[in-house]
């Protein structure tokens, strides 16, 4: 268990150094190519075979102010507490989900409920931070989001994208990534935007881009004959990261994306946001989370989620039917989550409070049972009377369902983070 | 001063040393005691070069103490003594003037020096040049700048608040180290400071800026001034770190248990309150032991076993209210501040961190983790550094300013080249540094056992302490009960008096007045009137006795119970003595204190020293392993070789890469383009503007001195815009590993603020380039100007060509060679 902190064992460095290997390779054979200074730069071909290796990837929606379970994926129709909303058949015989979301219906049978979370909160900000790091809030402690575990996990060291993405409608400017360090802390698209710093500046013509980071590299070859360390390395390596990411910034325009497409999934925001969403899922990115605003709705429930599942609904069936059908849902992990869920109580304004007690969330794709429910709440959804859960077993079972062994450690700078909570584990059962 | 060489002495280095650092006073005000004394050098220099190992006739381990009692050598001397005593291989060459300068210059000031600073260093003949460019620049109000933004990220960790205003903490962090208050001080005055809240507010921050949460503020603590990261011995005994016990965390916890944010109703101020009272408890998430108390402890010092009791309202200077934050007269935050000072760990925490500041690497590594999986790399070197600390009273500058006169702090950062490596002198030292390990194990065993008993004496007096003390609280309340009852009892009592001799008073003018009534009916038998008055009186005086009658019945009852809660207050009074009597007291409890103490620091040295030497052990087996591979498997040796190096730089042999913080490459960004020099004009512009009360009030001879400490402040809020550009992408924190991200790269090719500095305007750098004509002059001004050192002949002649095949677009190609520079791996790393 113990860890020899001033270690600098040798299988600690070669590991480091086979990232370094692969820089210097790739340096070289660039250098090769072209000895001018114009062109000195090339992508590199590793890169490309990455992407196409396709590695395991989480898409999580996140649905701000907190989802009702009631009309979603828990209805309890005529109860006292259940609403006017019908529940519908779904593609799985037996799985019935409330009518404000027929397409996703359709779908059941990729995906999987789990309706036993009682996350014993009802506060937004401290629900917001314990679903996506999957640890109780302690004050004194940030832990990172499950965004930057998953990058951290399965960003290939030569990936030319971010490895956590937030396209954001809502909720957090931006994902933290704690002790795991700015690498892999959110890259933000905001509006439909491509992310910061991504469009050169005018003046700055894509020759004369290649022509300052040749001299740059130059500098660097003769700098590295003093002295060459990870760290140099790594830094020399974060400028050719960039220009391969701007050689691939098409990724990020979904413009480019098929007319019929962009019409399935609709004008609303959030529909570009899922077509953004697997426009990156195809280019290899491991973590994008998709934010979904608002379903704080302590007036008017009913009327509100009407309006906003609707929005929901057929962007998000379509796009779990395309990454079916391109052969992805099997490397990637789709989530649907909240801060929590919502009263089963209807208040004197037909809306529903906060309320962490009894409440869903959705799951599917890699790694993961599809078609089945686990847990289940009591007849008018106040509490949880079978298979009880919480964040910390969710993000286990994400963790898990991706292939990362979420009982085990991360080593940053000398010193160990378990990454999940060790006294949480994976909901096994879920689990294929 | 005597040459002497230490080279000669130790035998292995590689490379002649430049006649520098040798010789000359330091600036007189930064002065240690200098006795320099031959003999004594060397006599210090052979004790130093004894190995760290058990002598059995003294029972010490040799060079436990001798380090320390060498005054008279300075300081410098003593920690390249210890630093090339623990050196296995190359100890590598002074580097060059233009690295030094850039160094010193980086580290002392927060920036790369100016192109014609660099110029002037290299001109400069004199051998000791480099000593006056420390002195000057560890006097400069830049440092009190520079040292404020380190301490300012150490204490906030880049943490946002509404608290206390930036320019404020700014302020009192650049004025801190502007008069030279002493880090202690600093410390003590972050924990608790005597006063009200103008006093206290600001250095408060680190303390609201966590929001006053018990738990974050211990953490932090604990990390921050102890070096000891205790927090997952919040819940349970670490799971990691078997030094770190859960009592470790409540001991701290207990003095921070008590404190509270609050928000002022009308104002809306931010401030602390505290309460008078409350004790910490905890129990293991894993055993569920029943709850354990603990006393307020300090890492590493003592327990806090005599503490005034006050109760209720005495115990407040201000109760806290729904409209005032609670002010104790007795705070525990008090004695934690004052124990500072003396505290060791305390000490060796700030040494490391100082030490860290300078060479990019903590003695211990990470620096908040100091426990016994996680030795020093050199433990005399951090106990003498810790010991300096204190003895020149926790001066940051002459502690400074010794690290950079060493050798260690002024070596080349290039990788030796392993044909020079003495791979057969290496191998030979193994044996003896096994012996060393055989004798050290013993020792090791009986420390051991030493520091167990000691420790289970100490832990069994405590548990007597708190069994006593646990009794006391309850005790008091009831005390404190009863006597609030016999205040009511006795006033209803004396209500009740009071009440009956009125009674009494009007019964008797009544029964005077019958009983005159009675003579003059008996003499008036047939007055009617008279009869009438007499009969009314008798009857009121009867109906007046009866009710008198009840009163005083009442009133005995009164006093009865008065009695018995007075006997009842009495008796709760002797028990509660007999319960403070029965506490242990502190003169018992301190010799087992500190035989526990001084038993565990004794036994944390040998394991150090043990450490130490295994650490040394495994420097040779991987030397071994490269000689052995080097020829036969070119690509496993690299590795190795990478290690070594890594390795060597740990332990002070050759200079690492430090990065620039974000706050060093921002400036330094300014400072290449030419844009600081403008920067700061304007912050001076607008302080003069501002005329601030402090410089009314300055005397004349002090006026231009604080008018330099000032545009430190008025300079850092100027900068603020584009340091937030950095701090923002490159953020880090003191001691964390480098991460370099594609992000960075992106904000540095295609955002504004880069764009910004190299557009050619007003005199900066791509304006004064592109106005030159000859290309030599061009290259040697964009390399002093960037890099800090002048162009090479290889370097002239690229810049020659690049700049001939530009043609029409040589400023354009101007500004690609200035990114170029500045994107660099040498310009991003203090090398």
């Amino acid at each position: 268990m113990r860890c020899n902190y001033a270690c600098e064992s040798v299988e600690h460095f070669q590991h480091r150094r086979a990232f370094l290997g692969g820089v210097a390779g790739a340096l070289g054979i660039s250098a090769s190519v072209s000895p001018g200074l114009g062109g000195f730069f090339q992508s590199n071909p590793a890169i490309a075979a990455e992407l196409k290796a396709g590695g395991k990837r989480i898409l999580n929606v996140f649905l701000h102010g907190g989802v009702s379970q009631l009309e979603s994926w828990d209805p309890k129709p005529n109860t006292d507490t259940g609403g006017p909303f019908r529940a519908i058949p779904t593609s799985v015989p037996g799985i019935h989900i409330s009518e404000l979301l027929p397409h996703s219906a359709q779908q059941m049978h990729r995906l999987s409920l789990i309706r036993s979370l009682n996350t014993k909160n009802s506060d937004h900000g401290r629900g917001q931070i314990e679903m996506t790091t999957g640890r109780k809030r302690i004050p004194g402690t940030d832990y990172p989001h499950l965004g930057a575990v998953v990058a951290k996990s399965l960003m290939p060291d030569d990936f030319p994208l971010p490895g956590h993405i937030l396209i954001r409608g809502a909720g957090n400017s931006s994902s933290p990534a704690a002790y795991l360090g700015p690498k892999f802390s959110s890259v933000v698209m905001n509006e439909g935007k491509p992310p910061e710093y991504t469009d050169r500046p005018e003046s700055l013509s894509v020759e004369a881009d290649q022509r300052r980071n040749a001299i740059r590299a130059a500098l660097n070859r003769r700098f590295a004959n003093r002295r060459r360390t990870a760290d140099t390395d790594s830094y020399t390596y974060s400028y050719d990261q960039a220009l391969d990411l701007l050689a691939a910034r098409d990724v990020f325009d979904i413009t480019r994306e098929p007319k019929a497409d962009q019409e399935r999934y609709g004008v609303s925001e959030f529909g570009q946001h899922c077509l953004l969403a697997r426009r990156l899922l195809e280019k290899g990115v491991p973590f994008v989370q998709v934010n979904h605003s608002n379903y704080d709705t302590h007036y008017e429930n009913f009327d509100f989620h009407i309006e906003q599942l609707g929005e929901f609904d057929l962007p998000f069936a379509s796009l779990v039917s395309d990454l079916a059908d391109r052969g992805m849902l099997d490397d990637t992990l789709i989530c649907v989550m909240s801060e929590f869920g919502r009263t089963p109580k209807i208040n004197s304004r037909y809306g529903r409070d906060h309320w962490g007690t009894a409440w869903s969330v959705l799951l599917g794709g890699a790694g993961i049972q599809p078609g089945a429910v686990i847990g289940k709440t009591n007849d008018n959804g106040t509490e949880v009377v079978d298979r009880e859960v919480d964040h910390g077993h969710l993000f286990h079972t994400l963790l898990q369902a991706i292939g990362v062994d979420s009982a085990g450690e991360f080593e940053v700078g000398g010193r160990n983070y378990p990454i999940a909570d060790p006294a949480k584990s994976s909901i096994k059962e879920l689990i294929v | 001063m005597p040459k002497f060489d230490l080279h000669d002495e130790i035998g292995y280095c590689v490379g002649s040393v430049p006649p520098i650092c040798r010789g000359s006073l330091p600036n007189p005000t930064l002065r240690f005691s200098f006795m320099l004394d031959f003999a004594q050098i060397r006599r210090f220099i052979l004790i130093a070069m004894g190995l760290m190992c058990f002598d059995a006739s003294t029972g010490k381990l040799r060079g436990e103490s001798a380090e320390r009692a060498s005054p008279g050598i300075p300081l410098y001397q003593r920690i390249d003594a210890l630093v090339e005593r623990e050196a296995i291989g190359p100890l590598a060459h002074f580097c060059s003037d233009a690295d030094f300068l850039r160094r010193i210059t980086l580290d002392l000031t927060g920036a790369i020096p100016t192109a014609e600073d660099v110029q002037k260093f290299l001109d400069d003949a004199s051998p000791s040049k480099r000593e006056r460019v420390i002195d000057q620049l560890v006097m400069s109000q830049e440092f009190a700048r520079h040292m404020a933004a380190i301490f300012d990220v150490m204490l906030l960790e880049r943490r946002s608040d509404k608290s206390v205003g930036l320019r404020e903490w700014e302020g009192y962090l650049i004025d801190s180290f502007a008069t030279n208050k002493p880090l202690d001080q600093l410390f003590q005055e972050i924990v608790f400071i005597d006063g009200d809240e103008s006093t206290s507010r600001v250095p408060a921050k680190f303390i609201l800026n966590r929001d006053a949460e018990p738990n974050a503020v211990t953490r932090d603590v604990g990390r921050i001034a102890f070096g000891m990261d205790l927090q997952c011995a919040q819940c349970h005994d670490h799971p990691l770190v078997k030094d770190y016990l859960q009592e470790d965390y409540y001991g701290l916890y207990a003095f921070w248990h008590r404190i509270r944010l609050f928000t002022d109703p009308k104002s809306k101020a931010i401030v602390l309150s505290e309460l008078a009272d409350g004790e910490a408890s905890f129990k293991s998430v894993f055993t569920g032991n029943a709850s354990d108390s603990a006393l307020p402890r300090p890492p590493r010092g003592a327990a806090l076993v005599e503490e005034p009791s006050l109760a209720g309202d005495e115990a407040y200077l201000v109760a806290p209210g729904k409209d005032k934050p609670g002010i104790p007269k007795y705070s525990r935050r008090r004695p934690l501040s004052e124990s500072l000072s003396s505290n060791p760990q305390f000490r060796r925490n700030l040494a490391n961190r100082i030490w860290l500041v300078m060479f990019g690497r903590g003695i211990v590594h990470p620096i908040d983790l100091h426990h016994t999986d996680n030795p020093p790399t050199n433990p005399a070197l951090l106990q003498l550094l810790a010991d300096e600390l204190a003895n020149q009273g926790f001066q940051l500058r002459p502690i400074i300013r010794e690290l950079a006169m060493t050798r260690a702090y002024q070596r080349s950062c290039d990788v030796p080249n392993p044909e020079t490596v003495n791979f057969l002198d290496i191998a030979a030292r193994k044996a003896q540094f096994s012996r060393d390990q055989e004798q050290m194990t013993a020792e090791l065993a009986s420390r051991a056992s030493k520091a167990k008993d000691a420790k289970a004496a100490y832990d069994a007096m405590l548990r007597r302490h708190e069994s006593a003390i646990a009794k006391i609280p309850t005790f008091m309340k009831k005390v404190q009960d009863l006597e609030k009852k016999v205040k009511e009892i006795s006033k209803q009592t004396a209500d009740e008096t009071k009440k009956c001799e009125t009674m009494e008073d009007q019964m008797l003018s009544v029964r005077e007045a019958a009983k005159s009534s009675v003579i003059a009916l008996s003499k008036l038998p047939n007055d009617p009137a008279i009869k009438e008055v007499t009969e009314k009186l008798e009857m009121r005086n009867a109906e007046l006795s009866s009710v008198f009658d009840v009163a005083a019945k009442t009133r005995d009852e009164s006093l009865a119970s008065q009695k018995a809660a007075e006997n009842e207050l009495n008796a709760a009074q002797s028990a509660l003595s007999q319960a403070i009597r029965e506490k242990v007291k502190r003169d018992a409890i301190l010799p087992l204190e500190q035989a526990h103490l001084s038993a565990t620091t004794d036994y944390e040295s040998a394991i150090y020293a043990m450490k130490a030497i295994e650490q040394k052990l495994a420097v040779c087996q991987l030397a071994e392993e490269y000689a052995s591979l080097r020829e036969a498997e070119a690509e496993k040796a690299e590795a190795v070789w990478q290690s070594l190096v890594q390795l060597w730089t740990n332990r002070n042999q050759i200079a690492a890469l430090k990065p620039l913080t974000p706050e060093q490459l921002a400036m330094s960004m300014l400072r290449a383009t030419g844009s600081l020099a403008t920067r700061i004009d304007s912050a001076r512009e607008k302080l003069r503007k501002s005329q601030p009360a402090a410089m009314k009030n300055a005397g004349e001879s002090e006026k231009a001195a604080l008018e330099e400490r000032l545009m430190q402040g008025m300079l850092i809020d100027e900068l603020r815009g584009t340091v937030n550009q950095f701090v923002g992408l490159y953020g880090g924190l003191l001691g964390e590993d480098f991460q370099a991200t594609v992000n960075q790269a992106l904000f540095f090719g295609n955002g504004a603020v880069i764009d910004g500095l190299l557009k050619p305007t007003n005199d900066n750098l791509t304006q004064r380039l592109s106005e030159m004509d000859d290309s030599y002059q061009i290259a040697d001004e964009l390399y002093l100007a960037i890099l800090s050192r002048p162009a090479d002949k290889v370097e002239r002649s690229e810049i020659a060509a690049v700049l001939s095949s530009a043609g029409p677009q040589r400023t354009n190609s101007i500004r690609e060679l200035c990114w170029a520079l500045l994107s660099s791996n040498e310009f991003r790393f203090n090398h």
